[in-house]
């Protein structure tokens, strides 16, 4: 319950999550109350502050000592004591026989429908017992277990946990060792790398109908002292190489331009990596003499009316941008560059001879993840135990009067007791049809 | 949609409708044929939008899984099941269609609202955990769903005595029997949504590298379970029942109809994926 109420205002204040950056910032000016709430509460934070630290180590202690407890008390406690807590079921059924005959017909049907069956007899009267479910309490332990190795996991995962960023064009090789990586989400106080370099062969992408990416993959190359392995790194799919997962995040194009002057002193020679693919998007490129290059990007370009531009398909089948270049307050350029095209910008010439594609990789190395896991999937385990195995008893007592035998059968159910009934009107009806029902 | 999509999908929309008025006619003017007619008509829409689901799927390929369309007639599809197979063991939960009916019918039209183009399955979509995850996503929320509404059945009933019962309210169940169906439906809903935020888990840790990254989306799914936690915690540790359990399960979905509409359009990681 504390655990929900501290999340909760996070989810209801303005996040990063849930808001531009521009947008906080506004915030920030204008309400600086609300800002400082909403960096303080918001859940990434609350999950590292030292309340939430301090609560999951409760939960820890408390969670081991109730399982303690809980097997300890089982242990020291007569099964027989062990009821379940709810109301009981009663049928009366009034029948000819021997007490002796029909106690015996209760066990074997109650060992039939696996019950544990216990004969117990006093004067007068014989009781046929059964229970059920007791192993459901392990289904407690089993959950408190899977969480303790979830909890363990956890802490392991926040000493560990690397989550990092690479943006690298196709051709290019980056050493994480000497370039490093482009962002770092999370990281250990001391990453210690292999010692390899990652080059981009290519990135492939498909489309449906030339409009819905179905798939896109970056294949890579692991450069290391002793050789290199091909791998593939795409989306669901990982690339590992030692203990790092490298996947795919996004794509993009890195068109190449050229721009020189008429004395041929090059202002701009390089792959620039465009932040949008979609057609239209706008990139904004700075070259030397104060020269600003605003781009607009159409993977497949044409015209619909004379001048006028449009676009076909996402795939870049005639990648053609509108450049407008800017120098000072004066526009210099403004109109299409085709691929392999150059233009004349007043004293200067651009060139578009090439373009690759981008990749964004995440890399990530992750020791607490396994325990993570596998403490879920334990916990969750218990969870179906106790839940679907719960403790149930039934009892048949078989007296005798004259010329018949009086037969009681009732029962009690941990967690269902109204259904229950149900149950204990099976078995009266098949020990003997008829009879009175007493619900108490 | 295609043209058979679109006749199969008005169908259903419809028959949920009819199933409601029918289910509504018998509750006011207490005529409990009308019950019977409004069970007939909302499993004849479950049919219905059982053949747009599968029209669908022929066309694009893929289940309905993407955007915010898909996963609204996937979860009145599965809300509206999970009714029909509980009603096979226990046959007096069929006037629960009176409220599961018309949500149903929001569903739809919440989701016809945001437009029903078909798409092929997105790159992040193709993986065998979405089977896993959206399944379970919609068997726990289909259960809580059912579960509040048999809370509001059991809330409204519970304050008659059962002399004074109308006829329709006489057909639900007794209330110590929709209390346990309630809780069976809480718990199955409990585990099925464990199942889902493991398999989620998995699964963004196989596509985003990060097993939990703290999204809106995310993070109400586990505020949803943590208070359906808390629900079990109160009936089966301090004896919580009756009526109070009947106020949590009803209040409880609140959470739930915030996890699926309150913050899924604006969650920034979820968002491309609804």
């Amino acid at each position: 319950m504390i655990i929900t109420a501290l999340l909760l205002p996070g989810l209801l204040l303005p996040t990063e999550s849930l808001h531009s950056v521009e947008e906080l910032a506004v915030l920030q000016k204008n309400n600086p109350l609300l800002y400082q709430l909403s960096s303080t509460f918001n859940p990434p934070a609350m999950a590292g502050s030292w309340t939430f630290i301090f609560l999951n180590i409760v939960l820890l202690t408390s969670t081991v000592l109730c399982s303690i407890e809980r097997i300890r008390n089982r242990r020291f406690t007569d099964p027989q004591a062990r009821e379940p807590k709810y109301s009981r079921h009663k049928r009366v059924l009034e029948l000819a026989g021997t007490r002796e005959d029909f106690a015996e017909k209760a066990r074997l049907l109650l060992r039939r429908s696996r019950w544990r069956p216990t004969v117990a007899e006093r004067t007068g009267r014989t009781i046929v017992a059964g229970r059920k479910g007791d192993f459901g309490f392990w289904g407690s332990i089993v959950f408190h277990l899977g969480f303790l190795v979830l909890l363990f996991g956890i802490i392991i995962s926040a000493r560990t946990r690397l989550n990092a960023n690479i943006l690298i064009t196709e051709g290019q090789t980056v050493s994480l060792l000497n370039e490093g990586f482009t962002t770092v989400v999370k990281a250990p106080e001391r990453v210690e790398l292999p010692e390899f370099e990652i080059r981009l062969d290519k990135v492939i992408s498909t489309y449906e109908a030339s409009r819905f990416p179905t798939n896109y993959s970056s294949r890579l190359t692991f450069l290391y002292p002793r050789g290199e392995r091909a791998a593939t790194a795409g989306v669901n799919l990982a690339a590992n190489y030692d203990d790092l997962t490298f996947l795919m995040e996004n794509y993009g194009y890195a068109p190449k331009f050229i721009v020189h002057d008429d004395r041929g002193r090059e202002l701009l020679n390089g792959f620039v990596n465009l932040k949008g693919r979609e057609p239209n998007s706008m990139d904004e490129i700075t070259a030397k003499d104060g020269l600003k290059i605003e781009t607009r990007f159409f993977p497949d370009y044409y015209e619909p009316k004379p001048r006028q531009a449009g676009n076909r398909s996402l795939e870049a089948k005639n990648p053609v941008f509108l450049i407008k270049a800017v120098q000072g307050e004066k526009t210099i350029f403004n109109g299409p560059v085709a691929l392999g095209a150059s233009v004349r910008m007043q004293k200067y010439d651009l060139l578009f001879p090439e373009i690759r594609k981008w990749a964004y990789l995440k890399v990530t190395r992750d020791k607490g993840a396994p325990f993570i896991f596998f403490g879920l999937v334990v916990a969750v385990a218990g969870l179906v135990i106790r839940f679907a195995v719960h403790e149930k008893t039934v009892h048949v007592v078989v007296s005798d009067e004259p010329g018949k035998i009086n037969v009681v059968i009732a029962g009690k159910s941990r967690y269902f007791p109204a259904l229950f009934v149900d149950e204990i009107d099976r078995i009266a009806n098949t020990l003997g049809p008829g009879g009175k029902k007493v619900s108490v | 949609m295609g043209a058979l999509e679109t006749i199969a999908f008005w169908v259903s929309v419809f028959s949920f409708l009819a199933g409601f008025v029918a289910y509504l006619i018998a509750a006011i003017f207490k005529k409990t044929a009308g019950s019977a007619y409004g069970w007939m008509l909302t499993m004849g829409g479950l049919v219905f939008l059982t053949a747009a689901i599968g029209f669908r799927w022929a066309d694009t390929g893929h289940p309905p899984v993407m955007l915010r369309f898909e996963n609204t007639i996937a979860g009145a599809w599965f809300m509206v099941l999970l009714l029909f197979i509980v009603s096979l063991w226990f046959d007096r939960i069929k006037p629960l269609g009176l409220i599961i009916a018309p949500f149903a019918l929001f569903m739809l039209g919440y989701g016809l609202l945001s437009g029903a183009e078909q798409q092929p399955l997105s790159p992040p979509y193709k993986s065998v955990w979405l089977w896993v995850h959206v399944t379970f996503a919609w068997l726990a929320y289909g259960s809580f769903a059912a579960a509040g509404g048999l809370g509001i059945a059991y809330l409204v009933k519970s304050r008659r005595e059962p002399r004074a019962e109308g006829a329709f309210l006489k057909l639900f169940p007794d209330l110590a029997y929709a209390e346990d169906i309630m809780l069976k439906l809480i718990f199955f809903g409990f585990i099925s949504q464990s199942f889902m935020l493991i398999s989620g888990s998995i699964w963004a840790d196989s596509l985003w590298g990060s097993y939990w990254s703290w999204d809106p989306l995310e993070t109400w799914a586990l505020v949803t379970w943590l208070v359906y936690g808390v629900i079990i915690h109160f009936r089966l540790t301090l004896g919580w029942k009756g009526r109070r359990i009947a106020w949590m399960a009803s209040g409880a979905v609140l959470v739930e109809l915030i996890t699926f509409w309150g913050i899924g359009f604006i969650s920034n990681l979820h968002t491309p994926l609804l």
